[in-house]
């Protein structure tokens, strides 16, 4: 399988800026992978992926270094239209993303965009809005759903369009906990049942660890720790170097290494964690004490 | 009943003509309005065909209403402003606000004010009955570009969005102890900045996000777009075309023929 995303040596800084606010980064996502970005306000996850939706610099002007390429061709090289058929972008705010006046209205707005015939556009809205939950709602207006049914009817919007990438920047950041998990669960299902590749601006570490493929941990225009998320976890001073916080269950781990426990491996999730009490406690513990 | 914009959710005849026929109907609307610029007395035929019109449509009388209710003080100022024009000609009908009332200057009066009463009205009918997603379709009909009717379309979004946010913003000044509901009319003015400096911040980057939207979704890429739900021209919308053609050329043949029903009645 190819590479979905191949960015190498990229510096990018925004028209009128001195600063660079991408240094030297580089990246490579496979086709069908699941990468999680994190890093803290302002490390340049947002930048990045705007560099791979075409937006900059097609809307947004800077100067660009460096390699960027999109299933196997040089965005540059790329027209915006074409970097639409196959990079779909979902923003925080689900508000600013819905513009007509009916939920199928919304996701037919795309495809009508595409010059698609009218049998294919009804087939694939109303293929996508069952997919997501909302064919009941289709002719409601979408300032009627609630704030985690606009964020899906935006996924729904883009993936209607059928991208093969699909670019989500911090989609559950203005979302209640109802909201949040109903998003997530469509993000997980989009990996298990669509197999597209998928690239999350994300700060649930839980949730990350749990359905990434990889995690990219940005600090200061550049990736600085990339890969299986049990890798990244199991350097606890990269973890403290960078400020993201990483899953509690290896923050408790990090604790007992600190205090001379000798531990097999840093867990990630809370079976993980489990398996590990468990094996430490050995002797002591009974079956069926820590479950 | 659901409102997007001016438009109001409904079945009625109206709703379910083409939006071409609508849009004809205003131009039919305007022409006749023109014709009889100098006729208040045939000029309310068209009103009263578009007040018609609004109750087929089925649409809030509180809209009609507030047409009416607004136009007044503007009728009261052409007919007067017409009236002192034409003092001096046709029979003396009564002295309003000094000023000495002929027919022919109240007929003139109501005349200008019907010409632009009436395309308002139609207008009105037009926007309150067409979907937002039709509007788009009838400006490509019309060989215009579909982007000239999307601007409409995303115009109404900015609109409700700004709404919101202006909300928003007045909530949380007031929580910070700025008295945006002040009884001092100046103080008011004042403490209004507040609001509307982080409002127009606010907008504009809605409206950006907007555009990075309708980039994303591949707006404006191809001179032409598909529709899912494609504009359909039945025989119901030929007939309403044909009675509206006969109903306002009729208004304009007989009104260019001499006709005007003030002189008929009084015997003029």
């Amino acid at each position: 399988m190819g590479y979905a995303v191949e960015v190498r040596n990229l510096w990018f800084r925004y028209m009128l800026s001195e600063e660079w606010v991408l240094r030297d980064l580089s990246l490579a996502v496979e086709e069908g992978e699941f990468i999680v970005i994190m890093g803290p306000s302002g490390c340049g996850k947002s930048t990045l992926l705007y560099i791979l939706s075409g937006i900059i610099p097609n809307m947004i002007r800077g100067e660009v270094k460096g390699e960027i390429k999109i299933l196997g061709r040089d965005i540059r090289g790329l027209k915006p239209e074409e970097i639409t058929r196959s990079v779909g972008f979902v923003f925080q705010n689900p508000d600013s993303q819905l513009i007509m006046p009916t939920v199928l209205e919304e996701v037919v707005m795309g495809l009508e965009n595409l010059g698609l015939d009218r049998g294919e556009i009804l087939g694939r809205a109303r293929e996508i809005l069952s997919y997501v939950g909302l064919d009941k709602k289709s002719n409601m207006p979408p300032r009627s759903l609630s704030a985690g049914e606009k964020q899906l009817l935006a996924i729904a919007s883009v993936l209607a369009m059928r991208p093969r990438i699909l670019i989500l920047d911090e989609p559950t950041s203005m979302l209640d906990h109802v909201g949040t998990m109903k998003v997530l669960s469509l993000i997980e299902s989009l990996k298990k049942n669509l197999g597209i590749t998928v690239i999350v601006v994300e700060h649930r570490i839980e949730w990350a660890v749990e359905i990434a493929d990889k995690i990219a941990i940005m600090d200061r225009g550049t990736v600085v720790a990339y890969g299986e998320p049990s890798k990244i976890f199991s350097n606890p001073e990269l973890i403290k170097k960078t400020g993201v916080r990483p899953p509690m269950i290896s923050e408790v781990f990090y604790e007992l290494i600190d205090r001379g426990v000798k531990v097999n491996r840093i867990p990630i999730t809370t079976k993980e964690g489990i398996e590990e009490l468990r094996r430490l406690l050995g002797r002591s513990a009974k079956p069926g004490t820590l479950t | 009943m659901g409102e997007v914009g001016l438009y109001v959710e409904g079945r009625s005849v109206i709703h379910n003509l083409d939006p071409r026929v609508k849009l004809l109907w205003f131009v039919f609307v305007l022409a006749a309005s023109i014709v009889c610029q100098f006729d208040g007395s045939v000029a309310v035929f068209i009103f009263l065909s578009l007040v018609v019109g609004m109750a087929l449509a089925g649409l809030p009388l509180k809209r009609l209403l507030l047409i009416v209710g607004y136009s007044i003080v503007f009728f009261i100022v052409t007919i007067l402003v017409w009236a002192s024009y034409y003092q001096d000609v046709g029979r003396y009908l009564f002295t309003f606000a000094g000023v000495r009332v002929t027919d022919v200057g109240l007929l003139v009066g109501t005349g200008k004010f019907f010409l632009i009463i009436n395309p308002i009205v139609s207008m009105l009918i037009f926007f309150s009955t067409v979907k937002p997603y039709d509007l788009v379709q009838v400006f490509s009909r019309i060989g215009l570009p579909y982007k000239a009717g999307f601007m409409l379309l995303l115009s109404l979004r900015m609109l409700s969005l700004a709404v919101s946010e202006l909300r928003n913003i007045m909530d949380v000044q007031k929580a910070r102890g700025i008295e945006v509901d002040s009884r001092n009319p100046f103080k008011r003015v004042a403490n209004l900045i507040p609001v509307f400096v982080p409002l127009v911040i606010r907008i504009m980057g809605l409206a950006w996000e907007l555009s990075i939207t309708l980039m994303v979704r591949g707006f404006g890429y191809s001179r032409e777009r598909s529709y899912a739900f494609p504009l359909r021209w039945g025989s119901r919308d030929t007939i309403a075309i044909i009675l509206i053609a006969i109903f306002y050329t009729g208004i304009i043949a007989v009104k260019l023929a001499g006709f005007s029903t003030y002189y008929m009645i009084a015997g003029v």
